[in-house]
């Protein structure tokens, strides 16, 4: 096209018809190659997060893009080996207080503001396509915790099925209180552990998932409590469902366990149990889930190992 | 969300209802609606609890059959059965189309199955066998089981002890408030109860007006504006919809349900979102219905989540107060003069307000549309969404922020149904007063308004200036987060996003900044745009820059339109010049910047401008700051970008000249208004300008009175399309202004 030409003084006419003679050719254009464009463009998708067209993929994590994948601020090696945290940790050494009902506590992630978000995203906005992202981590968390409870049970464990022993006896999750359960259409805790557990069947053997509690109340945000208040808040709201001990006792029981005549729990005389939860603050909540699923053990007649997994630990 | 389904034989046939609260239904069909001689003949309760999105599928796909008058409790279960069942295996259907993440799928269907066998005869209507018109079938079953609707109705009347305990909870609540806050007149409890409910619907009714809310939202709404309605939320509404002043829908349902399906357009069609037309892709197990597959828009939940079992209401703009129909009034003479007056517009503004004013008081023609027009919109927005195939759709979903512009590959303002009309005003041409006259005009007449852009800071700014303007009457200012989200008003400012929450309410929807982002190229806000206008009412675009296929639409005469070629100064527009330039990149690697630009920026410098420069890339930002400041060290040079949290600061810096040269990119490209300014723009030619971004920057140039001859400079290697139209538009408004005589005489040396 002459650019000259339509470049001349008298503006108006001359214009209309040459945005017209444009507009017709720009028409023909785009019906000619937009299709062959579709047809030819991979099928790139946006990142969940950024909403960028992925460029390149992560293995394992095709919804994200390699700039928020690698923004994931993992937990390698926590620091405090009590509670998973990150950074040093001053409740753990503290003597007093409440006594603490599990054993260990382990987090796939820091809870930086970017995972804040993630999760706000996740439970409160209620963009579900996060769950599977966020189930996928902590299955990342899950691998690290077995071997490294594997290595420090050594001695004590027989050796024997280290290969497919899952270590855990059952897995739990922290209940949502029914109300809540209503409005938000689902629980991130049961959502967590079954991808917890998802990734333990790939490590080798078998882990049931159980509900055993139930929220009897709903508490006020954690995070307009001093330590104190939150960890006395937490009394009395959970309970252990009716059909808890007969729910457990089954998913223990030797008649699963296939190919050994004992189970495990019962050749050791304890029940191993892993809580999860979605975010570690100062472990009240998982406290006091606990303490119920400890009662619901030794109802059982057994005294009960719980082990703590959470998605992130602040 | 679940609710209670039943089926009521009225005189004109059959009907499939769903209820909040079946107390209040009963109440009415069987006590109000006698008054008005439409009493209820039969009812029947279909289930107590479906999940809703279910309940609302059932509900519109229902049709009356003569048959049905002949079928007993039994035969109506069957009946809902197979409904169920249809859906059902439709909803399996799309679910394998679509994503495969659910958890534990099959958990809810069994008991939906057995929930379908619980149908009971509430209510007959008296002596129905024998005297009126139905045929035997449903009398001798009604006579069948009439005994036990008559201990329901009585079980009714007295303890109101039927139904989901749920509802009646509600109600039991309701009457709490009888005692207490409302404290109605004496009569029966059944007749105070009455009153209460009818009370708090007229309330409910009236907060809804002309709004679209999700159950949560109302809630909210509720919570803030009419506590007492609150807790018996459900009974109001119920009652409200029995009146016909709220419909009641599922946020996300079936893509037309009785599609004419083109051949290739495969099986599996995604539902989609009421609220803002994008498909639900995703379907999750939920806790609220109990169905192991509820699906659920991803677009719009920082709204708040729409899903298949959500209820969404949609308020009619109440029969109260209906405005003046904007067209016709002062015999047929065009509205200008005094109404122009008072803003002291200039001869360019005038006229075109002249013209959008003349295009508010014509009759339109395009409203002569009969019923046809919900299914046509729907249709079009299928056909508009659809249009690039499952790749797309399947994009779309996922982006949901920044770069959602692939879902809209074909054109979104091409609605040929709600009038439109188009203020193109060149950057600097002073929008915002050309929209007084109009907002006025249409506020005298009674009617509604909304001024929308898309940017949330657009909105804080104008805000103030629209209070100046229309002292008398107090403006609605909304956003996310925004303190009056719930407040009722004639005038309304708001973010685009916020159009959601309005149904069909606005006389002149007002959308400023037209082509920018996030409204450009979102379907889902142009559905927005178009759900939350009158049937009859008319949109009114204003842009310095309009989208590509609106200037189609003028070219071929099909959008009236009025432009605004001149600055209200007078001044003709900069015209951008040419300056020949190796890529940004290079000069980055080489270290240094050629002497051409060097050239024209220490002339800028020189007669003390304010310099912008855009360049394409975030990562050269830097890059380009430290060059400069290195060769001028004595000038304060600052970057900044989208990335930027002291973006504000700088931006006041710059303004303020304490900062005189700003390196930036697109994102300053509108809105910025700084007094003295050149403007260079380095790798023109990169396709992250299009000529529109490039008339936007190079409108950043010569904005005041005082300096209206400011720079524009087009750096790069080569000379692009973008370019040469950004130029020829820029030219061409020029032209035009100095043809209608709005440029100062001595001033178009542009030209």
């Amino acid at each position: 096209m002459g650019m000259g030409a339509e470049m001349s003084r008298d503006g108006n006419e001359n214009k209309n018809s040459y945005w017209q003679m444009e507009g017709q050719l720009d028409r023909i254009w785009s019906n000619l190659l937009t299709p062959i464009h579709r047809l030819l463009a991979p099928a790139g998708s946006a990142c969940l997060v950024c909403g960028k067209t992925i460029k390149e993929r992560v293995p394992g994590y095709p919804e994200l893009c390699l700039l928020c994948f690698s923004a994931i601020p993992w937990i390698t090696r926590p620091r405090c080996r009590v509670c998973g945290r990150l950074v040093g940790c001053p409740d753990c050494s503290r003597s007093g207080g409440v006594e603490r009902c599990f054993i260990m506590n382990r987090s796939s992630v820091a809870y930086s503001a970017s995972m804040r978000n993630w999760l706000a995203q996740y439970k409160y906005r209620g963009h579900e396509a996060y769950g599977a992202i966020l189930a996928r981590m902590i299955g990342r968390a899950i691998g690290r915790m077995m071997q490294e409870l594997h290595e420090l049970h050594e001695l004590n464990e027989l050796n024997e099925h280290k290969a497919v022993h899952p270590f855990f006896d059952a897995v739990t999750y922290v209940p949502l209180s029914e109300e809540r359960w209503r409005e938000r259409g689902f629980n991130q805790a049961e959502v967590l552990a079954k991808g917890a557990v998802l990734a333990g069947k790939r490590l080798g053997g078998r882990l049931p998932v159980v509900g055993l509690l139930r929220r009897s109340r709903h508490t006020d945000k954690q995070s307009f409590k001093s330590r104190h208040e939150r960890l006395h808040n937490m009394q009395g709201v959970f309970q252990a469902l009716p059909e808890a001990v007969e729910q457990l006792a089954q998913a223990i029981s030797p008649a699963q366990t296939y190919f050994r005549r004992h189970s495990p729990s019962h050749r050791r005389n304890t029940i191993r149990l892993l809580l999860v939860d979605d975010v570690y603050t100062t472990g009240s909540t998982l406290n006091a889930c606990a303490a119920v699923l400890q009662h619901i053990c030794r109802q059982l007649g057994m005294p009960g190992e719980i082990y703590s997994l959470t998605w992130a630990r602040s | 969300m679940q609710v209670c389904s039943y089926v009521v034989r009225r005189a004109e046939g059959w009907q499939f209802r769903v209820s909040l609260d079946f107390v209040v239904d009963f109440m009415w069909w069987t006590e109000e609606a006698e008054q008005q001689d439409d009493r209820a003949e039969v009812i029947l309760l279909l289930t107590d609890e479906l999940p809703l999105g279910l309940a609302i599928g059932l509900r519109d796909q229902f049709a009356h059959v003569p048959e049905m008058d002949g079928w007993s409790a039994k035969e109506w279960g069957n009946y809902l059965k197979r409904q169920l069942e249809e859906q059902l295996t439709r909803q399996q259907l799309q679910h394998a189309g679509g994503n495969r993440d659910g958890y534990g799928r099959r958990r809810n269907d069994i008991q939906l199955r057995s929930s379908a066998l619980s149908v009971r005869l509430v209510w007959c209507k008296a002596g129905i066998g024998g005297e009126e018109g139905t045929s035997a079938g449903v009398g001798s079953s009604a006579r069948a089981s009439s005994r036990e609707g008559q201990g329901l109705t009585a079980g009714l009347g007295a303890g109101l002890g039927l139904g989901s305990s749920a509802s009646v909870g509600e109600n039991a609540r309701l009457k709490a408030i009888t005692n207490t806050s409302l404290n109605a007149g004496s009569g029966s409890l059944g007749g105070r109860d009455k009153e209460t409910i009818r009370l708090a619907a007229s309330r409910l009714g009236d907060a809804l007006a002309g709004r679209a809310l999700l159950a949560a939202e109302l809630q909210q709404l509720l919570a803030e504006r009419l506590p007492e309605v609150a807790p018996a939320w459900r009974s109001a509404a119920q009652y409200a919809h029995l009146q016909g002043r709220v419909q009641l829908t599922a946020g996300v349902a079936p893509a037309t349900a009785r599609a004419n399906r083109a051949p290739l357009r495969g099986r599996a069609r995604h539902p989609r979102c009421r609220r803002c037309g994008s498909e639900a892709l995703r379907r999750t197990p939920c806790g609220s219905c109990g169905q192991s597959s509820c699906a659920y828009c991803e677009a719009c939940l920082a709204l708040g989540r729409s899903r298949s079992c959500t209820l969404l209401l949609r308020g009619s703009v109440g029969a109260g107060a209906v405005p003046r129909p904007l067209a016709g009034g002062t015999a047929g003479a065009p509205p200008t003069g005094s109404l122009l007056d008072r803003w002291g517009l200039s001869p360019a503004q005038r006229a075109a307000a002249g013209e959008a004013l003349r295009f508010l008081a014509q009759p339109q023609e395009a409203m002569a549309r009969g019923g046809g027009r919900a299914a046509g919109l729907w249709q079009r927005v299928l056909a508009r969404c659809g249009a690039g195939a499952a790749a797309a759709a399947a994009t779309a979903a996922n982006a949901t922020n920044a770069t959602n512009a692939t879902n809209a590959t074909a054109a979104t303002h091409t609605l040929p149904g709600i009038p439109r009309f188009l203020l193109w005003a060149v950057t600097g041409a002073g929008k915002t007063e050309m929209i007084f006259p109009l907002i006025q005009y249409v506020l005298h007449r009674g009617g509604k308004v909304l001024v929308a852009t898309p940017r949330r800071d657009v909105v804080l700014e104008l805000a103030p200036r629209i209070a100046t303007a229309f002292p008398d009457e107090p403006a609605a200012v909304l956003y996310g987060g925004s303190p009056q989200r719930w407040e009722n008003a004639r005038l309304y400012l708001a973010t685009t996003h916020q159009l959601m929450r309005f149904y069909q309410v606005f006389d002149l929807v007002i959308i400023d900044e037209l082509d920018a982002f996030p409204y450009h190229n979102d379907p889902m806000l142009a559905y927005a745009a178009e759900a939350s206008c009158k049937r009859d009412g008319c949109f009114v675009y204003l842009s310095a820059t309009p989208p590509l296929n609106l200037q189609r639409e003028i070219s071929r005469g099909k959008l009236p339109h009025a432009k605004v070629p001149s600055r209200f100064h007078g001044h003709p527009l900069p015209v951008p010049r040419r300056v020949a330039m190796y890529p940004v990149k290079e000069a980055v690697q080489r270290q240094r910047l050629p002497g051409s630009l060097l050239h024209s920026l220490s002339e800028s410098i020189q007669r003390g401008a304010q310099i912008f420069i855009f360049v394409s890339r975030i990562r050269h930002i830097d890059p380009i700051v430290g060059l400069l400041q290195r060769k001028y060290p004595a000038i304060p040079v600052g970057g900044t970008s989208s990335q930027d949290g002291e973006r504000t600061d700088k931006v006041l810096q710059f303004r303020s000249g304490e900062i005189r040269i700003l390196v930036t990119t697109t994102i300053l490209e509108r809105g910025v208004t700084v007094p003295k300014s050149d403007v260079y723009i380095l790798d023109a030619d990169s396709s992250l300008f299009d000529e529109a971004s490039l008339v936007q920057m190079a409108g950043r140039a010569g904005r005041s009175k005082d300096d209206p001859a400011g720079v524009v400079i087009f750096a790069s290697p080569e000379w692009t399309r973008s370019q040469r139209g950004a130029v020829k538009q820029i030219k061409s408004m020029n032209a035009i202004a100095y043809k209608n005589g709005f440029l100062k005489r001595q001033l178009f040396r542009g030209l």
